[in-house]
């Protein structure tokens, strides 16, 4: 819905602030106290391998490989939700987030099919949580706002096609919604992308 | 409406969402006025401002930049920014510092305590620039709210009224920091 003016930094911005960094590393220390800024485009969850997802059902939630535990994306997922929790003793105790509230996200996403790409999980400083897609064609949210309220956004990048859906019952997330608000979003990515 | 004033009187709470009533002509007028006595004059367009980023809060769970939830606080207390007109990335990093230990200060026995991870560089022009096509109006604002051990502080505000324009703005500017976060060490 707005115009964009692409998320790059103008050439300007970038070379004050690469300046800014020689500066700043220039010092008499070996190590330099400031590395340079990174440009790498995050990994999308949207091309995460559908038989990794498919497969995830009959994983246990922690695997082990020698000192590093793996998590499939849906138990990673539900793993940050947990954190959330006011009763989790290695919680933020400074945000207060609704235990209601985390378990309509973990509802969301257990609500989503086998194969089908996992949110990532966020929240605000106010505790309220959300879930979120995204990639370099499409991005989609689920807020859920301090009362519990469930709104949905999206937009298809290549076209700026939005879509925004308010008061959203938690019984209304079935195939048919998720079809029609997510995979139809994610149909269109393929398209664009083949 | 003067803006120091205004600022004085709401330093606490939702002073933006106070802010969001006005139209779009009003707001940026206000842009142009000063917020705060204790800053060098308002933010120009040509300016570069970072958001200091705090680990745990507000990062990613890939832990590389900053999640659109964390843009939710440009709508109410604003989104604090430093101006590298008026602070080295070194003083920056000693505000971010400072910030984590009055946090871990006020909460001794918080398991996740702050720690200060990095920088995102913000180009102003580009904040300020985005426009919504339906309503034709911008959707956020740069103030020079400028602290009393700190005349490089400025805020980026959300100023928008109805949900939809709001998700699609923090869109938008997720959009513009994204991948741009640098951490420092």
């Amino acid at each position: 819905m707005l115009a964009a003016h692409k998320s790059t930094l103008s050439t300007h911005a970038l070379s004050t602030i690469l300046l800014a960094s020689v500066v700043v590393c220039s010092g008499a220390t070996a190590k330099p106290a400031w590395t340079p800024p990174k440009f790498e485009p995050r990994q999308s969850n949207f091309s995460e391998p559908t038989k990794t997802m498919a497969a995830e059902t009959n994983m246990p939630i922690v695997k082990p490989i020698g000192d590093v535990a793996f998590l499939s994306p849906k138990n990673r997922a539900i793993r940050t939700l947990q954190s959330y929790h006011p009763e989790n003793p290695l919680g933020d105790i400074s945000i207060n987030t609704n235990p209601d509230h985390i378990e309509i996200a973990q509802s969301i996403i257990q609500a989503l099919p086998s194969g089908f790409p996992i949110p990532w999980v966020n929240r605000n400083d106010d505790g309220e949580v959300g879930l979120y897609w995204d990639d370099d064609n499409a991005y989609a949210d689920i807020d859920i706002d301090g009362e519990g309220g469930i709104s949905f956004y999206s937009k298809l990048r290549s076209t700026g096609d939005e879509n925004f859906v308010d008061e959203i019952a938690l019984e209304e997330f079935d195939q048919r919604w998720i079809s029609d608000h997510l995979s139809l979003l994610l149909k269109k990515s393929a398209e664009t992308i083949a | 409406m003067q803006l120091i004033e205004f600022f004085e009187q709401n330093t606490e709470g939702k002073k933006f969402k106070l802010l969001a009533t006005k139209s779009e002509a009003e707001l940026i007028a206000l842009e142009k006025l000063t917020a705060s006595r204790n800053s060098p004059g308002p933010v120009d367009d040509d300016e570069v401002v970072f958001h200091q980023i705090l680990d745990p809060t507000n990062l990613t769970e890939s832990r590389d930049g900053l999640s659109p939830k964390s843009f939710d606080t440009a709508t109410g207390i604003g989104m604090s920014v430093n101006r590298l007109k008026y602070a080295t990335l070194n003083e920056m990093k000693v505000l971010g510092e400072a910030r984590a230990a009055a946090f871990n200060a006020n909460f001794p026995e918080n398991p996740q305590p702050r720690s200060f991870w990095g920088l995102v560089p913000i180009d102003v022009a580009v904040v300020r620039s985005l426009v919504s096509k339906v309503t034709n109006t911008r959707g956020l604002f740069v103030f020079d709210t400028a602290l009393p051990n700190d005349i490089s502080h400025a805020d980026i505000a959300q100023l928008t009224r109805d949900e939809r324009r709001f998700r699609a703005v923090r869109l938008e500017l997720y959009d513009i920091v994204k991948g741009s976060a640098f951490r420092c060490e």
